[in-house]
């Protein structure tokens, strides 16, 4: 259908928390406090411990959101129509992302001895690296790259952002007082128009939207070859890079249909986020559940072939011993669950079952990003017991409050549906939206 | 009288009937120069038959292989054909899901290329292996003393890959046609073709029954056919990545392999579409829509080989071994004897491509046509870097060696081109080249009343849009 | 078909044909056959048809191409063991790959039959029911053995904005000519 009558509304759907949203504030602020302590007690008793499950759950936190922000520029490049309702909900992931900044400095400049096995005065069993890495593996270059590429990704983010809550926060403005309306008034300096402020937008978010794609994979690449490769020196995959942010994009789709579902409650926004979205957010799910099996998989069945030693003993310190019922559930959380459970249209349109199985996804990707650095520090007899204790539940509850925190604080302030669309997608949709009896798109034959 | 809407996608288009006579026309007799260039490519395949023929009177020494460079032209080749085969599929399996509206004009072309390049691919292993009459090796059946083909080697994977692929795709592509089959049926005027596509259109009616079937089955095809693509070039990647050779026991080769398949893929539908339309008057249907569209994927899967190739320099160098740092086709490659393959495909697949980031030119035909001619340049010395320099540079240094490919095997690769392009040029003028019954659905429906029927509203029903001009009209 | 061959109404625009399929319907008229050149929403929601049987076959096909691949890696591979490479005889990540292709290959294949058997194809013999300007730009619907509400149902077709309407069309071979 060329035409699209249908899709003009009267009124802005201007959807936020209106006021304070209490219960989600004391939640997020219970868990941060909760968290804290937690972290604290850690580094008092085992520091090591401490830093590691702090990675663990910052790897686990930046992927995710990481992923969600990413989702919010792909669906723009892609001009997915589809993701209208979406697309903002992705974008409000962008909050996290300041403060996975802010949490990743402690984790460069101080943990460094506790978590890479090639520093100086590592704590933990020290394994043959191969002469002439330290050209790499030392700690002040490691610090310069990750520090750089993350910064640089996070502060284009942000620019993203801001150009696609721009336009929406000039049409919203008028409805809005206070410190909403003086924060609106900040950001929107230099309006020049409804019209000129669309066009301006679209055009400067498709040029960042690429040049943050390319940022997102390269700052996650270096992220994995430092923080999962490097800490065991002798393994090589030239794929972890590629499956770690591919597997963040997976874990992007699953925050985002639960946070979706949960801000259809919390905003009302079932009217405009209908069945027919979350079939689409669920078919995509789907779809990356079996882009992570795939990528698993190649990575695995070249290891598993090639039986080399310092290859294989990655897979195997994962795939055997007590690690191996930790990495069956992560192959069972991450495609054969969800993979069977989506299959159908229903259980996509369902919200409660979208939401369920992209919530055992976050759970296997949890695991999974704990996984992936664990078995590296611990292995042989430090493998047992398990370390799924106090200390990494603990910091995951407290950076879940900061996550919570900062969705709450977009979504009290910028509208959770995004109002413009870019001039690409306009054309996709005939633009004949005005008046059918005149215009260029319609003739009378 | 009905009001009509202009397309989005394809407004030059005015109505059902239009389509038909346009697309239904190009089944008639040929002009001059069709015919010319059916000989020439027919001249083409007879040489490389003859040059096939040669090799096998003479021996497989012909082909230039000696140890321990075991795979040289013809593997690089049939890796070439089988990923150009990829878009194909994209175009007509994996956008069909993804609803991307600009793949209905072309995707036809892009199946009937799938198929024709999987049988080009196909020719070469049975060429390689010498001994083209013990072909019946490769499929699962006991073959001497009840000795069955050894399922943990990735040959045998690549056997049953390749052979689905090409099942499935011609599966697809048939089936895909019947409805227009039928519509050729119903306006063919020559009897031989009347009596063909009736016969092919398998009787054919387009009732809501055989439609609703039509489009599940459809639909079923193209989610079957999506991992599959996918599986194939990873299977042909493990070709080489399970084996223990420097630069090719590598675990991105799986998805760089897909990545580098599909970029070659739209590479080649472009070279092929872009005189198709000139030549054919197909401008209302092959627009620079579409060069964009494809041109956007084409940077990002270029996007992706380039990380793929950043990810192979960068960890053959950090493993600190030898072999890798020595070896592996990246980093030996630019150095050592073969630097001028690894910079043809580093400049072909990575420099060149970075002018598509430009909107002008990703939308002109020419430089488009022009690119792509690298690109297909490009790729196929990238397979040819990573067959020929890992192998001439593997653990022992004394079994270093240099290959040189021999005029026998360049001319069946030549011929090769001419194989495909035959069967390209007889579907053009034998079977509907862009899906008629397809481009329907991304044209307005002819209708009565500007009011749309209720029907049409609810499954049309979009989340708000506030248009730009909204102010304005309203 | 049946030798009553019942009225059938050719519509130019889409609109029309889901007005008439809807007052048919209304009027609690079966038996109506929809021709269109191109598959639309609108007319399988006009219609209420049942879901199509196609999927099941997809499903089972896939499920015995997985069974096939399985056992026939495993059968032959115990039938002579030989190690090769270091691997186990039964090795199962190389065999995942065997069975994933033959779950698309029979998938795709019992599809096709799948799709043949439900919309009767190939149809060579029959006689039937049909106008070739439906694969070109016209709609059609019939109305097979209104059984003495012959007037209602051309009124019907016609008030709906029928271009034509032929009683006991004739019917014609279209599988082979």
């Amino acid at each position: 259908m060329a035409v699209d009558t249908g899709g003009v509304y009267d009124e802005l759907p201007v959807r936020r928390f209106e006021g304070r949203p209490r219960g989600g504030l004391l939640l997020g602020v219970a868990l941060v406090v909760v968290g804290a302590i937690a972290i604290v007690a850690a580094l008092a008793s085992d520091p090591a411990r401490a830093w590691r499950a702090y990675l663990a759950n910052w790897l686990f936190f930046t992927s995710i959101s990481a992923g969600a922000v990413m989702w919010s520029a792909i669906v723009m490049m892609a001009r997915g129509l589809w993701s209208q309702p979406v697309r903002r909900i992705q974008l409000s992931f962008v909050a996290f992302l300041p403060i996975a900044w802010l949490l990743f400095l402690p984790l460069l400049f101080v943990s460094g001895k506790y978590i890479f096995p090639w520093s100086a005065g590592f704590v933990g069993e020290v394994e043959h690296i191969p002469a002439g890495k330290a050209l790499w593996l030392n700690v002040p270059f490691a610090i310069t790259r990750n520090l750089v590429l993350f910064t640089v990704f996070v502060a284009v983010a942000l620019a993203f952002a801001y150009w696609s809550l721009r336009p929406d926060l000039g049409a919203a403005k008028s409805d809005t007082s206070g410190a909403v309306r003086r924060l609106y008034d900040r950001l929107t300096g230099g309006w020049r128009g409804t019209e000129v402020e669309e066009v301006r937008a679209s055009h400067n978010s498709a040029t960042l939207a690429p040049i943050l794609a390319i940022l997102y994979a390269l700052s996650l690449t270096i992220i994995a070859f430092d923080y999962v490769m490097s800490l065991e020196p002798e393994w090589k995959s030239t794929l972890i890079g590629g499956y770690f942010f591919a597997d963040a994009l997976l874990a992007g789709l699953s925050v985002t249909a639960v946070a979706t579902l949960a801000f259809r409650r919390a905003l009302g926004l079932q009217d405009l986020v209908l069945p027919e979205n979350l079939h689409d957010l669920g078919k995509l799910h789907f779809g990356f559940n079996v882009v992570w099996a795939y990528l698993f998989w190649a990575q695995f069945i070249v290891i598993w072939y090639g039986i080399l030693p310092p290859e294989q003993s990655f897979v195997i310190r994962r795939f055997s011993g007590p690690y191996s019922p930790i990495a069956v559930t992560v192959l069972l959380c991450l495609f054969v669950i969800p993979f069977f459970g989506l299959l159908g249209v229903k259980p996509k349109k369902t919200p409660a079952t979208l939401a369920l199985f992209a919530a055992v996804t976050l759970v296997g990707f949890w695991l999974e990003r704990w996984l992936l650095v664990y078995p590296s520090w611990y292995h042989g007899e430090l493998a047992t017991p398990l370390r799924i204790g106090w200390q990494e539940i603990g910091t995951f509850l407290g950076f879940a409050g900061l996550l919570v925190l900062s969705l709450l604080y977009f979504a009290s302030r910028f509208p959770m549906i995004q109002l413009w669309r870019p001039m690409a997608e306009l054309e996709l949709l005939g633009d004949v939206v005005e008046n059918p009896t005149a215009g260029a798109g319609v003739d009378e034959a | 009288m009905a009001t009509v809407i202009r397309s989005e996608t394809h407004p030059a288009i005015g109505s059902y009937e239009e389509v038909n006579h346009d697309i239904l026309r190009l089944l008639s007799r040929p002009g001059r120069s069709y015919t010319i260039l059916l000989a020439v490519t027919i001249a083409l395949v007879i040489t490389m038959f003859t040059a096939w023929g040669v090799q096998i009177v003479l021996g497989i020494g012909m082909s230039g292989l000696r140890n321990p460079i075991g795979w040289g032209v013809y593997i690089t080749t049939f890796v070439f054909w089988v990923g150009i085969g990829h878009a194909g599929t994209l175009i007509s399996a994996i956008l069909y899901l993804f609803r991307a509206r600009w793949r209905q004009s072309i995707y036809r072309a892009a199946e009937a290329m799938t198929v024709f390049a999987v049988m080009t691919a196909g020719l070469f292993p049975v060429i390689h292996v010498g001994r083209p009459w013990l072909a019946y090796y490769l499929i699962p059946y006991p073959n001497q003393r009840m000795i069955w083909p050894n399922f943990r080697s990735p040959l045998v994977w690549d056997v049953f890959a390749v052979g689905t692929y090409f099942t499935v795709s011609a599966t697809f592509f048939f089936i895909g046609m019947i409805p227009d089959l039928a519509a050729a049926r119903d306006s063919a005027v020559v009897p031989w073709r009347r009596r063909l596509y009736s016969i092919l259109s398998l009787g054919w009616r387009g009732t809501n029954w055989e439609w609703k079937n039509f489009t599940r089955a459809y639909l079923y095809l193209a989610a079957l056919a999506t991992p599959l693509v996918l599986s194939v070039h990873s299977v042909v990647s493990w070709d080489f990545a399970m084996s223990l050779v420097p630069g090719w026991h590598s675990t991105v080769f799986a998805p760089y392999f897909v990545a580098g398949a599909i970029f070659s893929g739209l590479a080649m539908v472009l070279t092929l579409l872009i005189p198709i339309r000139k030549i054919y008057g197909l401008e209302a249907y092959f627009t620079p829509r579409h060069t964009e569209a494809m041109a956007k994927m084409m940077l990002l899967t270029a996007m992706i080989v380039s990380y793929a190739y950043a990810c192979e320099a960068f960890v053959g160098w950090y493993t600190f071994e030898a072999a890798e740092q020595h070896g592996g086709y990246l980093l030996f490659g630019a150095t050592g004897e073969y630097w001028w393959s690894t910079w043809l495909m580093v400049t072909c697949n990575f420099f060149v491509p970075q002018l598509l980031w430009f909107r002008s030119v990703r939308r002109s035909f020419a430089a488009m046509f022009v690119i792509t001619l690298f690109v297909n340049i490009g790729m196929w010395f990238e397979r040819y870097s990573i067959i020929v320099v890992s192998l001439s540079h593997e653990y022992s240094p004394w079994m270093w060696n240099q290959y040189r490919p021999s005029l026998t095997g360049m001319l069946i690769i030549l011929g090769s081109f001419g194989w495909f392009l035959m069967w390209f040029l007889l579907f053009l003028r034998l079977l509907p080249a862009v899906s008629v019954a397809e481009l329907k659905e991304v044209l307005p429906a002819p209708l009565r009343l500007y009011r749309r029927p209720r029907a049409v509203e609810e499954t049309t029903r979009r989340p708000p849009v506030r248009g730009r001009g909204t102010e304005e009209n309203r | 078909m049946s030798a009553e061959a019942g009225v059938l109404a050719i519509f130019g625009e889409l609109d029309a044909t889901i007005t008439a399929i809807e007052r048919l319907r209304a009027e609690k008229i079966r038996g109506i056959t929809v021709f269109a050149p191109v598959p639309r929403h609108e007319l399988e929601h006009a219609l209420h048809e049942p879901e199509s049987p196609v999927r099941i076959f997809t499903l089972v096909g896939g499920l015995t191409g997985a069974a096939t691949g399985f056992a026939l890696a495993t059968w032959t591979s115990v039938d002579w063991p030989l190690i090769t490479g270091g691997k186990p005889i039964i090795s199962l990540p190389p065999f995942v790959i065997i069975a994933f292709e033959l779950t698309i290959l029979f998938g795709a294949l019992s599809t096709v039959a799948g799709l043949f058997i439900n919309a009767r194809l190939p149809r060579v013999r029959h006689e039937v029911v049909y106008d070739p300007s439906f694969s070109a730009g016209k709609f059609g619907v019939h109305v097979a053995a209104p059984a003495g509400r012959e007037n209602d149902v051309k009124n019907i077709l016609r008030e709906s904005g029928a271009e034509e309407i032929r009683e006991r069309p004739t019917e014609v071979r279209v599988g082979s000519t």
